[in-house]
This record gives C-alpha cells, structure tokens and sequence, in this order.
C-alpha cells in the first residue's frame, strides 16, 4: 500500500511530536525511520497506525484518506517498542489472538501460527508465557504476531534494539526476506545507521519532529540535504571544520582546500568524509593539494587512518595504506569532489549550486 | 566545532564492531543531583506524612462518630471517646500507619541518603514508640476507680474479633500497599534462614508477652522492661549488621564475599518496627483471645486474673486448674446451638451475595472510569467520599432510602418497610434438616427454620453499595498499572472492547480480584458496625459477630464462651480464605504449561516472584 503523509502535525499538549510532516512511502518498499530519541519516530508509526489522531493535516493510504479508518480496519501490524506483549498469556495465545479476534478457523488459526512462530524462530517457545522469555525473544514473539495477521503495512519500532549482534544481522535478513517475499510496505524504525543503510529501500531522518531528508541510502549518504543528516550518516563519521566560500574557491582558516562551483558564502560548515581524502601523487594533485602536518597514524591493514587538524579542528581520514607516512610527516592532501559538502552557517542546510 | 557527544551517540559508539551499546545518558554532576533529591523527596516526605497522619484522623473521626452513635448519653460522649480510642483498634490502625510511614520512610532514606540511614531513624522511631508506648499502654484505667486495670485490652470482647480480622486485613493491606519491600524481604530472608528468624521472632514474640505480664501492679515497668528487651534487641542486630556477631557464623557469605546478610538483616530491621505494634496489638491478644477460649472463668480463676504467664503457670502446675478450668465446653456449645447456625447462614448469605455482586460492579465502573479522560480525579473523589464519611452518616441517608416511604419503595413500587418489618419474606432450609440440636426461641423465629427479613435484604443492597469505593479505587490503581500499550495492541489486533475486557483487562486484574474479594470477604464476615448504625437496635437478623457480642454486652462477661466463638469465626474465615486461594491455584496451575516451571526453578528467589506470592498469602 502506498503511503502518503500530507502536511500531517501530532502534538500533545506541550509538544509538537511530529511537524507539519510531508512523506511519500511508494508501496513495497522497506523504509527505515531514523533520528535521535524523542524525535517523534513512534508518534508517526501511531498516527499511522491510528493510534493518534493527527492534530492536522492527513494521512492517505493508496491516495485515499484513512484518517477516519480505527486502527484495526487500516490492516496495520505494529511491533512496539516494548513489545507490549499479553502478560497473562502463553506465546501461542499471544500469536493468535488477532485471528481469533478475525474468527479465522482454529485449525488455520493455528497452522498460520506455527508458520509466523517458525519465521521468528520461536516456535519452542509457544508454550510459554512472556515473563519466561529473554527480551529478544519476547520481540520477536512480537513481530510473529504483527506478521500473522497478513497485515498490508507493516510497522516495526526499533525491533531489534534487545537482540544480539549475530541474532540481530540474522533478524535484518530475515525482516528484509520477509518483506520481499511479502511486498508488504514496512516501515522500520531504528537507532542503528548501519542497519537502516544495509536493508532499507529508502532513508527517512527526522530531528524534533521535522523531517530532514527522505531518499535512497546511497542517495542520503552522498547528497546530506543539510548538516544534521550529514553528521548522522556515516561511521566513523564526517568531518566538519568551518570555513567559508568564495569564488568556487573552499577556504579553511584561509588555506584553499578544493574547489566547487557553488555559490559564496561567508560563514559555511565543510563537511568532509573521511575516506574523502586522498594523499596527492601526480603533481596536479599536488599543485591542487594542501600541506598538512600528520599528528599520528593507525595503520589497520588495508587502511590508514591520518588525524590531523584542519582550521584546528581534528580531523580524520582513511586512506590507502601505501607509502609510509608516519607521524609528524608533512603531506600534501586532496580532498575528493563527492566527498565535499558545504552547508551554510546559518541555516546549516547544503550549498549544492 | 565540537559535536563528539552527539557523534559518540549516533555514529562510533554503537556501531563499531557491531555491538548494542546501551543509549548513553546524560549524568548530571554528582553533588548537584543529590541536592535534587534531598530537596524533591523532602517534599515527599511532608505530604506522605501529612497523608499518613490525615489518613489516621479519618479513620480515628469516623470511628468517633460510629461510637457516638452508640452512646445515648451525650455527656458522656467525651470520656467515652477517649476510651474508646484507648480501647479499640486506633492504637493498631495508627500505629500500623506510623510503621508504614516509617516503613516508607526508612526505605527512601536508605535509597537516597546514607546520611539518613537507619540510626537516626531508628532512634527516632524507638523514642516515638516508647512514647506511644506509654499513651497506649496495655494497662486500662478504670474511670470509674481511677486505678489502671491490667489487660484490659484482651479482656474487651472486641479483641478476639479485632485480632483474628485485623491479623488477616493487616496482612493484605500492608502486603498490597506501605511495606511490601519490606515484607518481601522478610520473606526472603525467612525463606533461606528459617532457623535464625524463628529465633529473632522467638525473641521478639517473649519481649512482647513480657510486656504484658512483668511489672502487672506496676505501670513503669510494664512499659520500660519491654522497651529494655527491644532495645537489647534492636542493638543487638544493629551489631550484627555492623560486624557480623552471630550471623557471621551462621549465614554463609555470597559469592562475591560481601555478607549479602548483612543487608538482609537491615531490612528486617527496618520491618520491626511495623512488625513491633503488629506482635503487641495483633499476635499477642489473639493468642490470648485464642487460648481464653478453651478456659472456663470460675471463683477460682477470676477474668481479671487472666494473663498469658499466669494461664500457662497454671495448667503447667495446678491440677485443679487443668481439671476445673481448661474445657472444650464453650467450643462444644458454639457447635450445637441453632442460634449460632442461624447467624453463620446470615453471615453466609451476605458474604455469598455482596462480595461477587459489589466485585463485579467496582469493576465494571472502574473500567468506565479508567476510559474517562476528563475529570477523572473529579470523579474519583465523588466515588471514593463514602469511604471517608463516617459510617452513622451513610447509614442515615440509607435509612432514607431503605425506609417505608423511601426511595427504593418509591422506585420498586412497594411497600415492604426494609429497616423495621415483622413478618419475614422467605424462609431457607431449617434446622432438621442440618440436624443440630434443640435451642431455644431465637428472636421470635422458630428455631427449626431460618427465615429471611425484609431487612437482610435491605443490608445486602446497603453492603454492596459500601464496598463500592473502596473496591473501586483498588481496581482503577491496578487498570492505571497496566500497560496502555497493551490496549494498544489489542485494538491494532482488532479485538472489540468486551473482548478486551475479557480477555485482557480481567486476567490482568486477577491478583487485584484475589486481594479484593479475598478482603471483603473478610469484611463481610466481620459484618457488625453497618448492621448496628443501619437498624439502631433490631435487624432481625444476626451475624456472627453479633451472636458473640450477646455474651458480653452490657452486664454480661462471658469473655470465655465469646473468645471460643471468635475462634471459631477466625476458623471459618480462613476456611474460606484458604478454599479461595485453593481455587485461585489450582485454575493457574490448570493455566500453567509444563515447560513453565523448568524455566521457573531457576528463577526462584526472584524478589518479584517472592513479592507475588507473599501478596497472595
Ligand atoms: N502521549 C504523549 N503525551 C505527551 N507527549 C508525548 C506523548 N508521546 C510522546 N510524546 C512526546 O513526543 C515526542 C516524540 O516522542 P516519540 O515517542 O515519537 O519519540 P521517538 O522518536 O520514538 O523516541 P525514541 O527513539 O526514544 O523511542 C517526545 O518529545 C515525547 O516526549
Ligand atoms: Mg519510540
């Protein structure tokens, strides 16, 4: 199903959760909703949902307004942050209980059952009641039963955050897998950028309830629509000194780094991946280089990491491990083009023409 | 630019080598959080005494009108006042506040402050409770001689009924709301260390019955001997915790090294002093009450003789006294006495009737309630005021109602008078038929049938209305611990609202619903004040609390015969207590998968599980 977000705000008494939100989720697709704490990730997968009633603005599910669909007419299956499991009854209970609640025939009630509970690899547990299971087991008793309904939209809330790191890469395939097979439009939160950059179809970042970008990872990563995105991306992550741009000329602390046909701009954020650095070998890169000092390197077989200061900000990059640089070398660095960003100091959003 | 936090949070941290890392939190500097705390839980600290005293003032302002009510002569309503208060459970409801506040108290003060710990507390408390020791003394003046009697507080007929209910309620009250840290604890302690808490209990239990036999004609010592036994006490294991005397050889040390004891001990420690008045109040008057049941009072041995050494003297060495004396004479009369059939039937029925009925109506309404979003507090209050009204001025209102142009008539469009009616409505069974013996008249009923008054039903529905707030109140505390995700889910699951109730909010509630009907059940059997401000003189009925208050009303003083009949309803009333637990138990272990209780002996010792049970018993 396709999912569209019109100018939708939910606010609570004192907060605004999630402002003046526009988002299109194309339908099949997995995204993943990113951002740090309280930033109205679960308030969104509620509205959604119908938990929350949007304070304005709508939602359209298909192009056709849902906002005053109940929550278990949308076809939604919620994973929720806490899983927020039926204490009181077994893990089989739990799993069924939406199908009995459908009056599905007991004898496929229970054969779909098994069938979600073996998914998620819990089908030894239906016995049990959920104060008898570990966390990442009660999570995935509760997507077993978010997926057993066969829900058109499927939304988890940092589903994996209990789990373990193997059982949790298992868990992304397996969501990912899931979700293929199914087609059914997910939407995944997590804290996690890897996680978020290796299975979803499309990134969505959101910071105090405002959404910052929303596009491919590839995408996101190479083209941050503005600082906060840029700094959220990315392990280890971007390096950001101040400088300012003029004449298509970057400048740090008065030293010319790089080029880029982009507008002026007095005061500008320079952000810089770390892999974006390249030490000059031809003698046009040394012409178009800078001279740093190199503080000291790590060698980490295939990669070099050089800290250094640019504009007396530390700096990280990785580069090849060829040569041998070491510390308190002088080198001439390159910055490369795709690697460059400029944001502008006041409203730290990209410069890109 | 320095954004290493915030880098730190969503970049390296938690994702390098692909571990979870816990979100980091924010920790403010030390000094200044501690300052936070001091000053919130200070506040705490006022309004839970504030509430602990207000609560004591209600209960303490009810039963003063209650009483008045009872009390004709208005003149004498002020002397009689301070006796009552002397005499009747305020001593325990109060103190039983105080330990819970203290309770409260000492738990917040460990938690928060090391510098508050126990010692200032402790010696706080120990001052108050020598103090209130001397106000509430065991001893009783006698207004009309001016001289203190002993052990007045056994000798009122009401303590054998106070102790047996007050012994079980006080349980389920404090295990449900002030101190069960502390009982968990206990439990826990008593749980690996049975030996050594049966002596520490042992001694405590000696300390409190000295406190009411050494030093009779004396009043100082009656009160300072005991304070003596519990302040050795209370040193004694304060030392042990300090550096380990006697528990250092006796509890093994935990796998850390630490003396995992040493805590423990503290705990109980803290426990003494709810557990103090509980022993002096509760355990020690009901085993008198108990043992006074099996003693005939004769010239020989005179009520006022009565105490706990003296009686066990006197069956350890004076014959005559074990062959005159010790009977199971009142026990076999109790038995065999229609008059009491008649009342445990009465009892039975209100039981049987108002506790399902007021269960299955507080519920309902606290559901509703629980769904209001506005003017909950509003409407909680309006329910809950008929707890805090006193009982006279309820049952007045109620009169009104009940009475032959009330209400109820007006709106069942009859003329049944349901407070004051001669001629009886239906008649259950009859004593043939259970095969007692032969009695006399019993308030001018044959003694062969049981007939049923306009009047029991007038008090059913009275009782059923009563234990509405309180019943209500519990319940919405429970529905607010529940999780509203949960709801949540349940309508993403697509359940309708019955179902949700019924499959959810209900069994969710069950350890609420055990503690409810468990206590008004208790309640109800103990059914006396309501009846008496309800009918003024004649209900036509009678419970068993009445039938054993014939013995000893007015001029009467058949302390014996009314302690075996107190006994006997403290049998019957943990008979069913026990049948609902068994029945509570036996539908979890029908519900319980075999699986489960692998997974469970690994786990035992779990304080929550502890605390779970220790809430059920
Ligand atoms: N029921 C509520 N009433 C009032 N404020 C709320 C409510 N629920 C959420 N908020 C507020 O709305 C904001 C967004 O909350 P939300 O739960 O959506 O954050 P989140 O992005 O899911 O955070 P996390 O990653 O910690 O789960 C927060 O500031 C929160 O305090
Ligand atoms: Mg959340």
């Amino acid at each position: 199903m396709k999912i569209r977000f019109d100018k939708m705000t939910v606010a609570f008494k004192e907060v605004v959760a999630v402002n003046q939100l526009d988002l299109e989720i194309p339908e099949g697709e997995l995204v993943c909703l990113l951002g740090p704490s309280g930033c109205g990730k679960s308030t969104t997968l509620f509205a959604l949902a119908g938990l929350y009633k949007p304070t304005s603005g709508k939602i359209l599910f298909n192009e056709q307004d849902v906002s005053g669909l109940p929550p278990e007419k949308r076809g939604i299956g919620l994973v929720f942050q806490n899983y927020a499991l039926y204490a009181h009854m077994t893990v089989e209970q739990n799993i069924l209980f939406p199908l009995e609640n459908r009056r599905v025939p007991k004898d496929e009630a229970r054969k779909r059952a098994l069938k979600a509970a073996q998914l998620c690899k819990i089908d030894g547990l239906l016995k049990r009641k959920p104060s008898q299971l570990s966390g990442g087991q009660q999570q995935r008793v509760a997507i077993a039963r978010a997926l057993v309904k066969n829900p058109t939209i499927l939304l988890l809330d940092e589903p994996l955050s209990n789990l373990d790191a193997r059982l949790r890469i298992e868990m992304r395939e397996e969501i990912r897998r899931i979700q293929q097979a199914t087609k059914v439009t997910t939407i995944f939160v997590t804290h996690d950028q890897e996680e978020a950059m290796s299975i979803s179809d499309r990134l969505v970042v959101m910071k105090d309830g405002v959404l910052q970008q929303s596009a491919s990872p590839q995408d996101m990563y190479n083209h941050p629509a503005n600082l906060f995105v840029a700094k959220f991306l990315g392990n280890p992550p971007i390096n950001i000194v101040e400088g300012s741009v003029k004449g298509g000329k970057i400048y740090v602390a008065d030293q010319h780094i790089a080029d880029k046909e982009i507008r002026d701009c007095e005061h500008a954020y320079i952000g810089i991946r770390p892999e974006g650095f390249k030490i000059a070998e031809t003698a046009e890169d040394k012409k178009r280089g800078f001279k740093v000092k190199i503080d000291y390197c790590e060698v980490l077989g295939r990669d070099t990491t050089l800290h250094f200061n640019l504009g007396g900000v530390p700096v990280r990059a990785i580069v090849i491990s060829e040569g041998n640089i070491k510390s308190g070398d002088e080198v001439t660095i390159v910055v490369r083009r795709h690697c460059l960003h400029v944001f502008d100091g006041e409203t730290e959003v990209a410069i890109n023409e | 630019m320095n954004d290493d936090g915030q880098m730190l949070i969503f970049g390296e941290e938690q994702t390098t080598g692909n571990e979870y890392s816990l979100p980091v939190e924010e920790i403010a500097p030390r000094s200044k959080t501690q300052d936070r705390y001091f000053f919130r839980n200070l506040k705490n600290y006022v309004v839970r005494t504030a509430k602990s005293f207000k609560y004591a003032a209600i209960k303490c302002f009810k039963t003063y009108t209650n009483f008045s009510a009872f009390v004709p002569n208005a003149s004498r309503k002020v002397r009689a006042f301070g006796r009552f208060w002397r005499e009747n459970a305020n001593p325990l409801v109060f103190l039983s506040r105080l330990g819970e506040f203290w309770t409260d108290l000492t738990i917040w003060a460990r938690k928060k402050h090391r510098f508050f710990d126990f010692y200032i507390w402790g010696a706080i408390f120990g001052l108050c409770c020598i103090v209130l020791g001397i106000i509430y003394d065991p001893l009783t003046m006698d207004y009309d001689s001016g001289k203190y009697i002993h052990i007045s507080f056994v000798a009122k007929m009401k303590i054998p009924f106070f102790t047996c209910m007050a012994i079980c309620l006080f349980g389920f009250v404090q295990t449900a709301f002030g101190v069960n840290n502390i009982y968990r604890k206990l439990i826990n302690i008593t749980r690996r260390y049975p030996i050594t808490m049966a002596l520490i209990e042992g001694i405590i239990a000696i300390g409190a019955s000295l406190c009411f036999t050494i030093g009779k004609d004396d009043f100082w010592k009656s009160i300072m001997v005991p304070s003596i036994v519990f302040l050795i006490l209370y040193v004694y294991v304060y030392l042990d915790c300090e550096v380990g005397l006697l528990s250092r050889f006796i509890f093994r040390k935990s796998d850390d090294g630490s003396n995992a004891l040493a805590g423990n001990i503290k705990g109980f420690l803290y426990l003494t002093p709810a557990l103090l008045p509980m022993i002096v109040f509760t355990f020690y008057p009901m085993i008198n009450a108990i043992l006074m049941g099996f003693v005939k009072f004769d010239k020989t041995f005179v009520f006022t003789d009565w105490s706990f050494l003296t009686f066990l003297n006197k069956v350890f060495t004076n014959d005559a006294f074990r062959k005159n004396n010790l009977t199971l004479q009142w026990f076999k009369d109790t038995l065999t006495d229609p008059g009491f059939y008649h009342s445990l039937i009465t009892t039975v029925i209100i039981v049987l009737i108002t506790v399902p009925i007021s269960t299955g109506i507080s519920v309902v309404i606290a559901v509703l309630m629980n769904s209001i979003k506005k003017f909950q507090g509003l409407y909680q209050t309006i329910y809950f005021l008929p707890y805090v009204t006193a009982m006279t001025a309820v049952t007045s209102v109620w009169r009104l109602i009940l009475g032959e142009n009330g209400i109820l008539n007006l709106i069942i469009n009859s003329s049944t008078n349901w407070l004051n009616s001669a001629d009886p409505m239906f008649i259950i069974g009859s004593y043939e038929y259970l095969g007692i013996g032969s009695g006399g008249e019993y308030f001018g009923i044959s003694k062969w049938a049981y007939q049923a008054y306009p009047q029991l039903i007038g008090f059913v529905i009275y009782s059923i209305w009563d234990g509405l707030a309180f019943k209500i109140v519990i319940f919405l505390t429970g529905l607010q611990g529940i999780d509203k995700q949960v709801y949540q889910a349940a309508q993403l699951d697509g359940s309708t609202r019955l179902r949700t109730f019924r499959k959810i909010t209900l069994p969710l509630l069950a350890p609420i619903m055990l503690f409810i009907t468990t206590t008004s059940m208790i309640g109800a059997f103990k059914t006396y004040t309501s009846t008496k401000s309800l009918f003024l003189n004649n209900p036509r009925f009678e419970t068993i609390v009445f039938y054993m208050f014939k013995y000893i009303d007015g001029t009467k003083t058949a302390y014996d015969k009314a302690s075996a009949v107190g006994v006997v309803l403290f049998i019957i009333i943990m008979s069913f207590t026990g049948i609902r637990m068994f029945l509570k138990n036996r539908k979890k272990e029908k519900n319980a998968p075999v699986q489960a209780k692998k997974v469970k002996g690994h786990k035992t010792g779990s304080a929550k599980q502890v605390a779970r049970q220790g809430g059920g018993n």
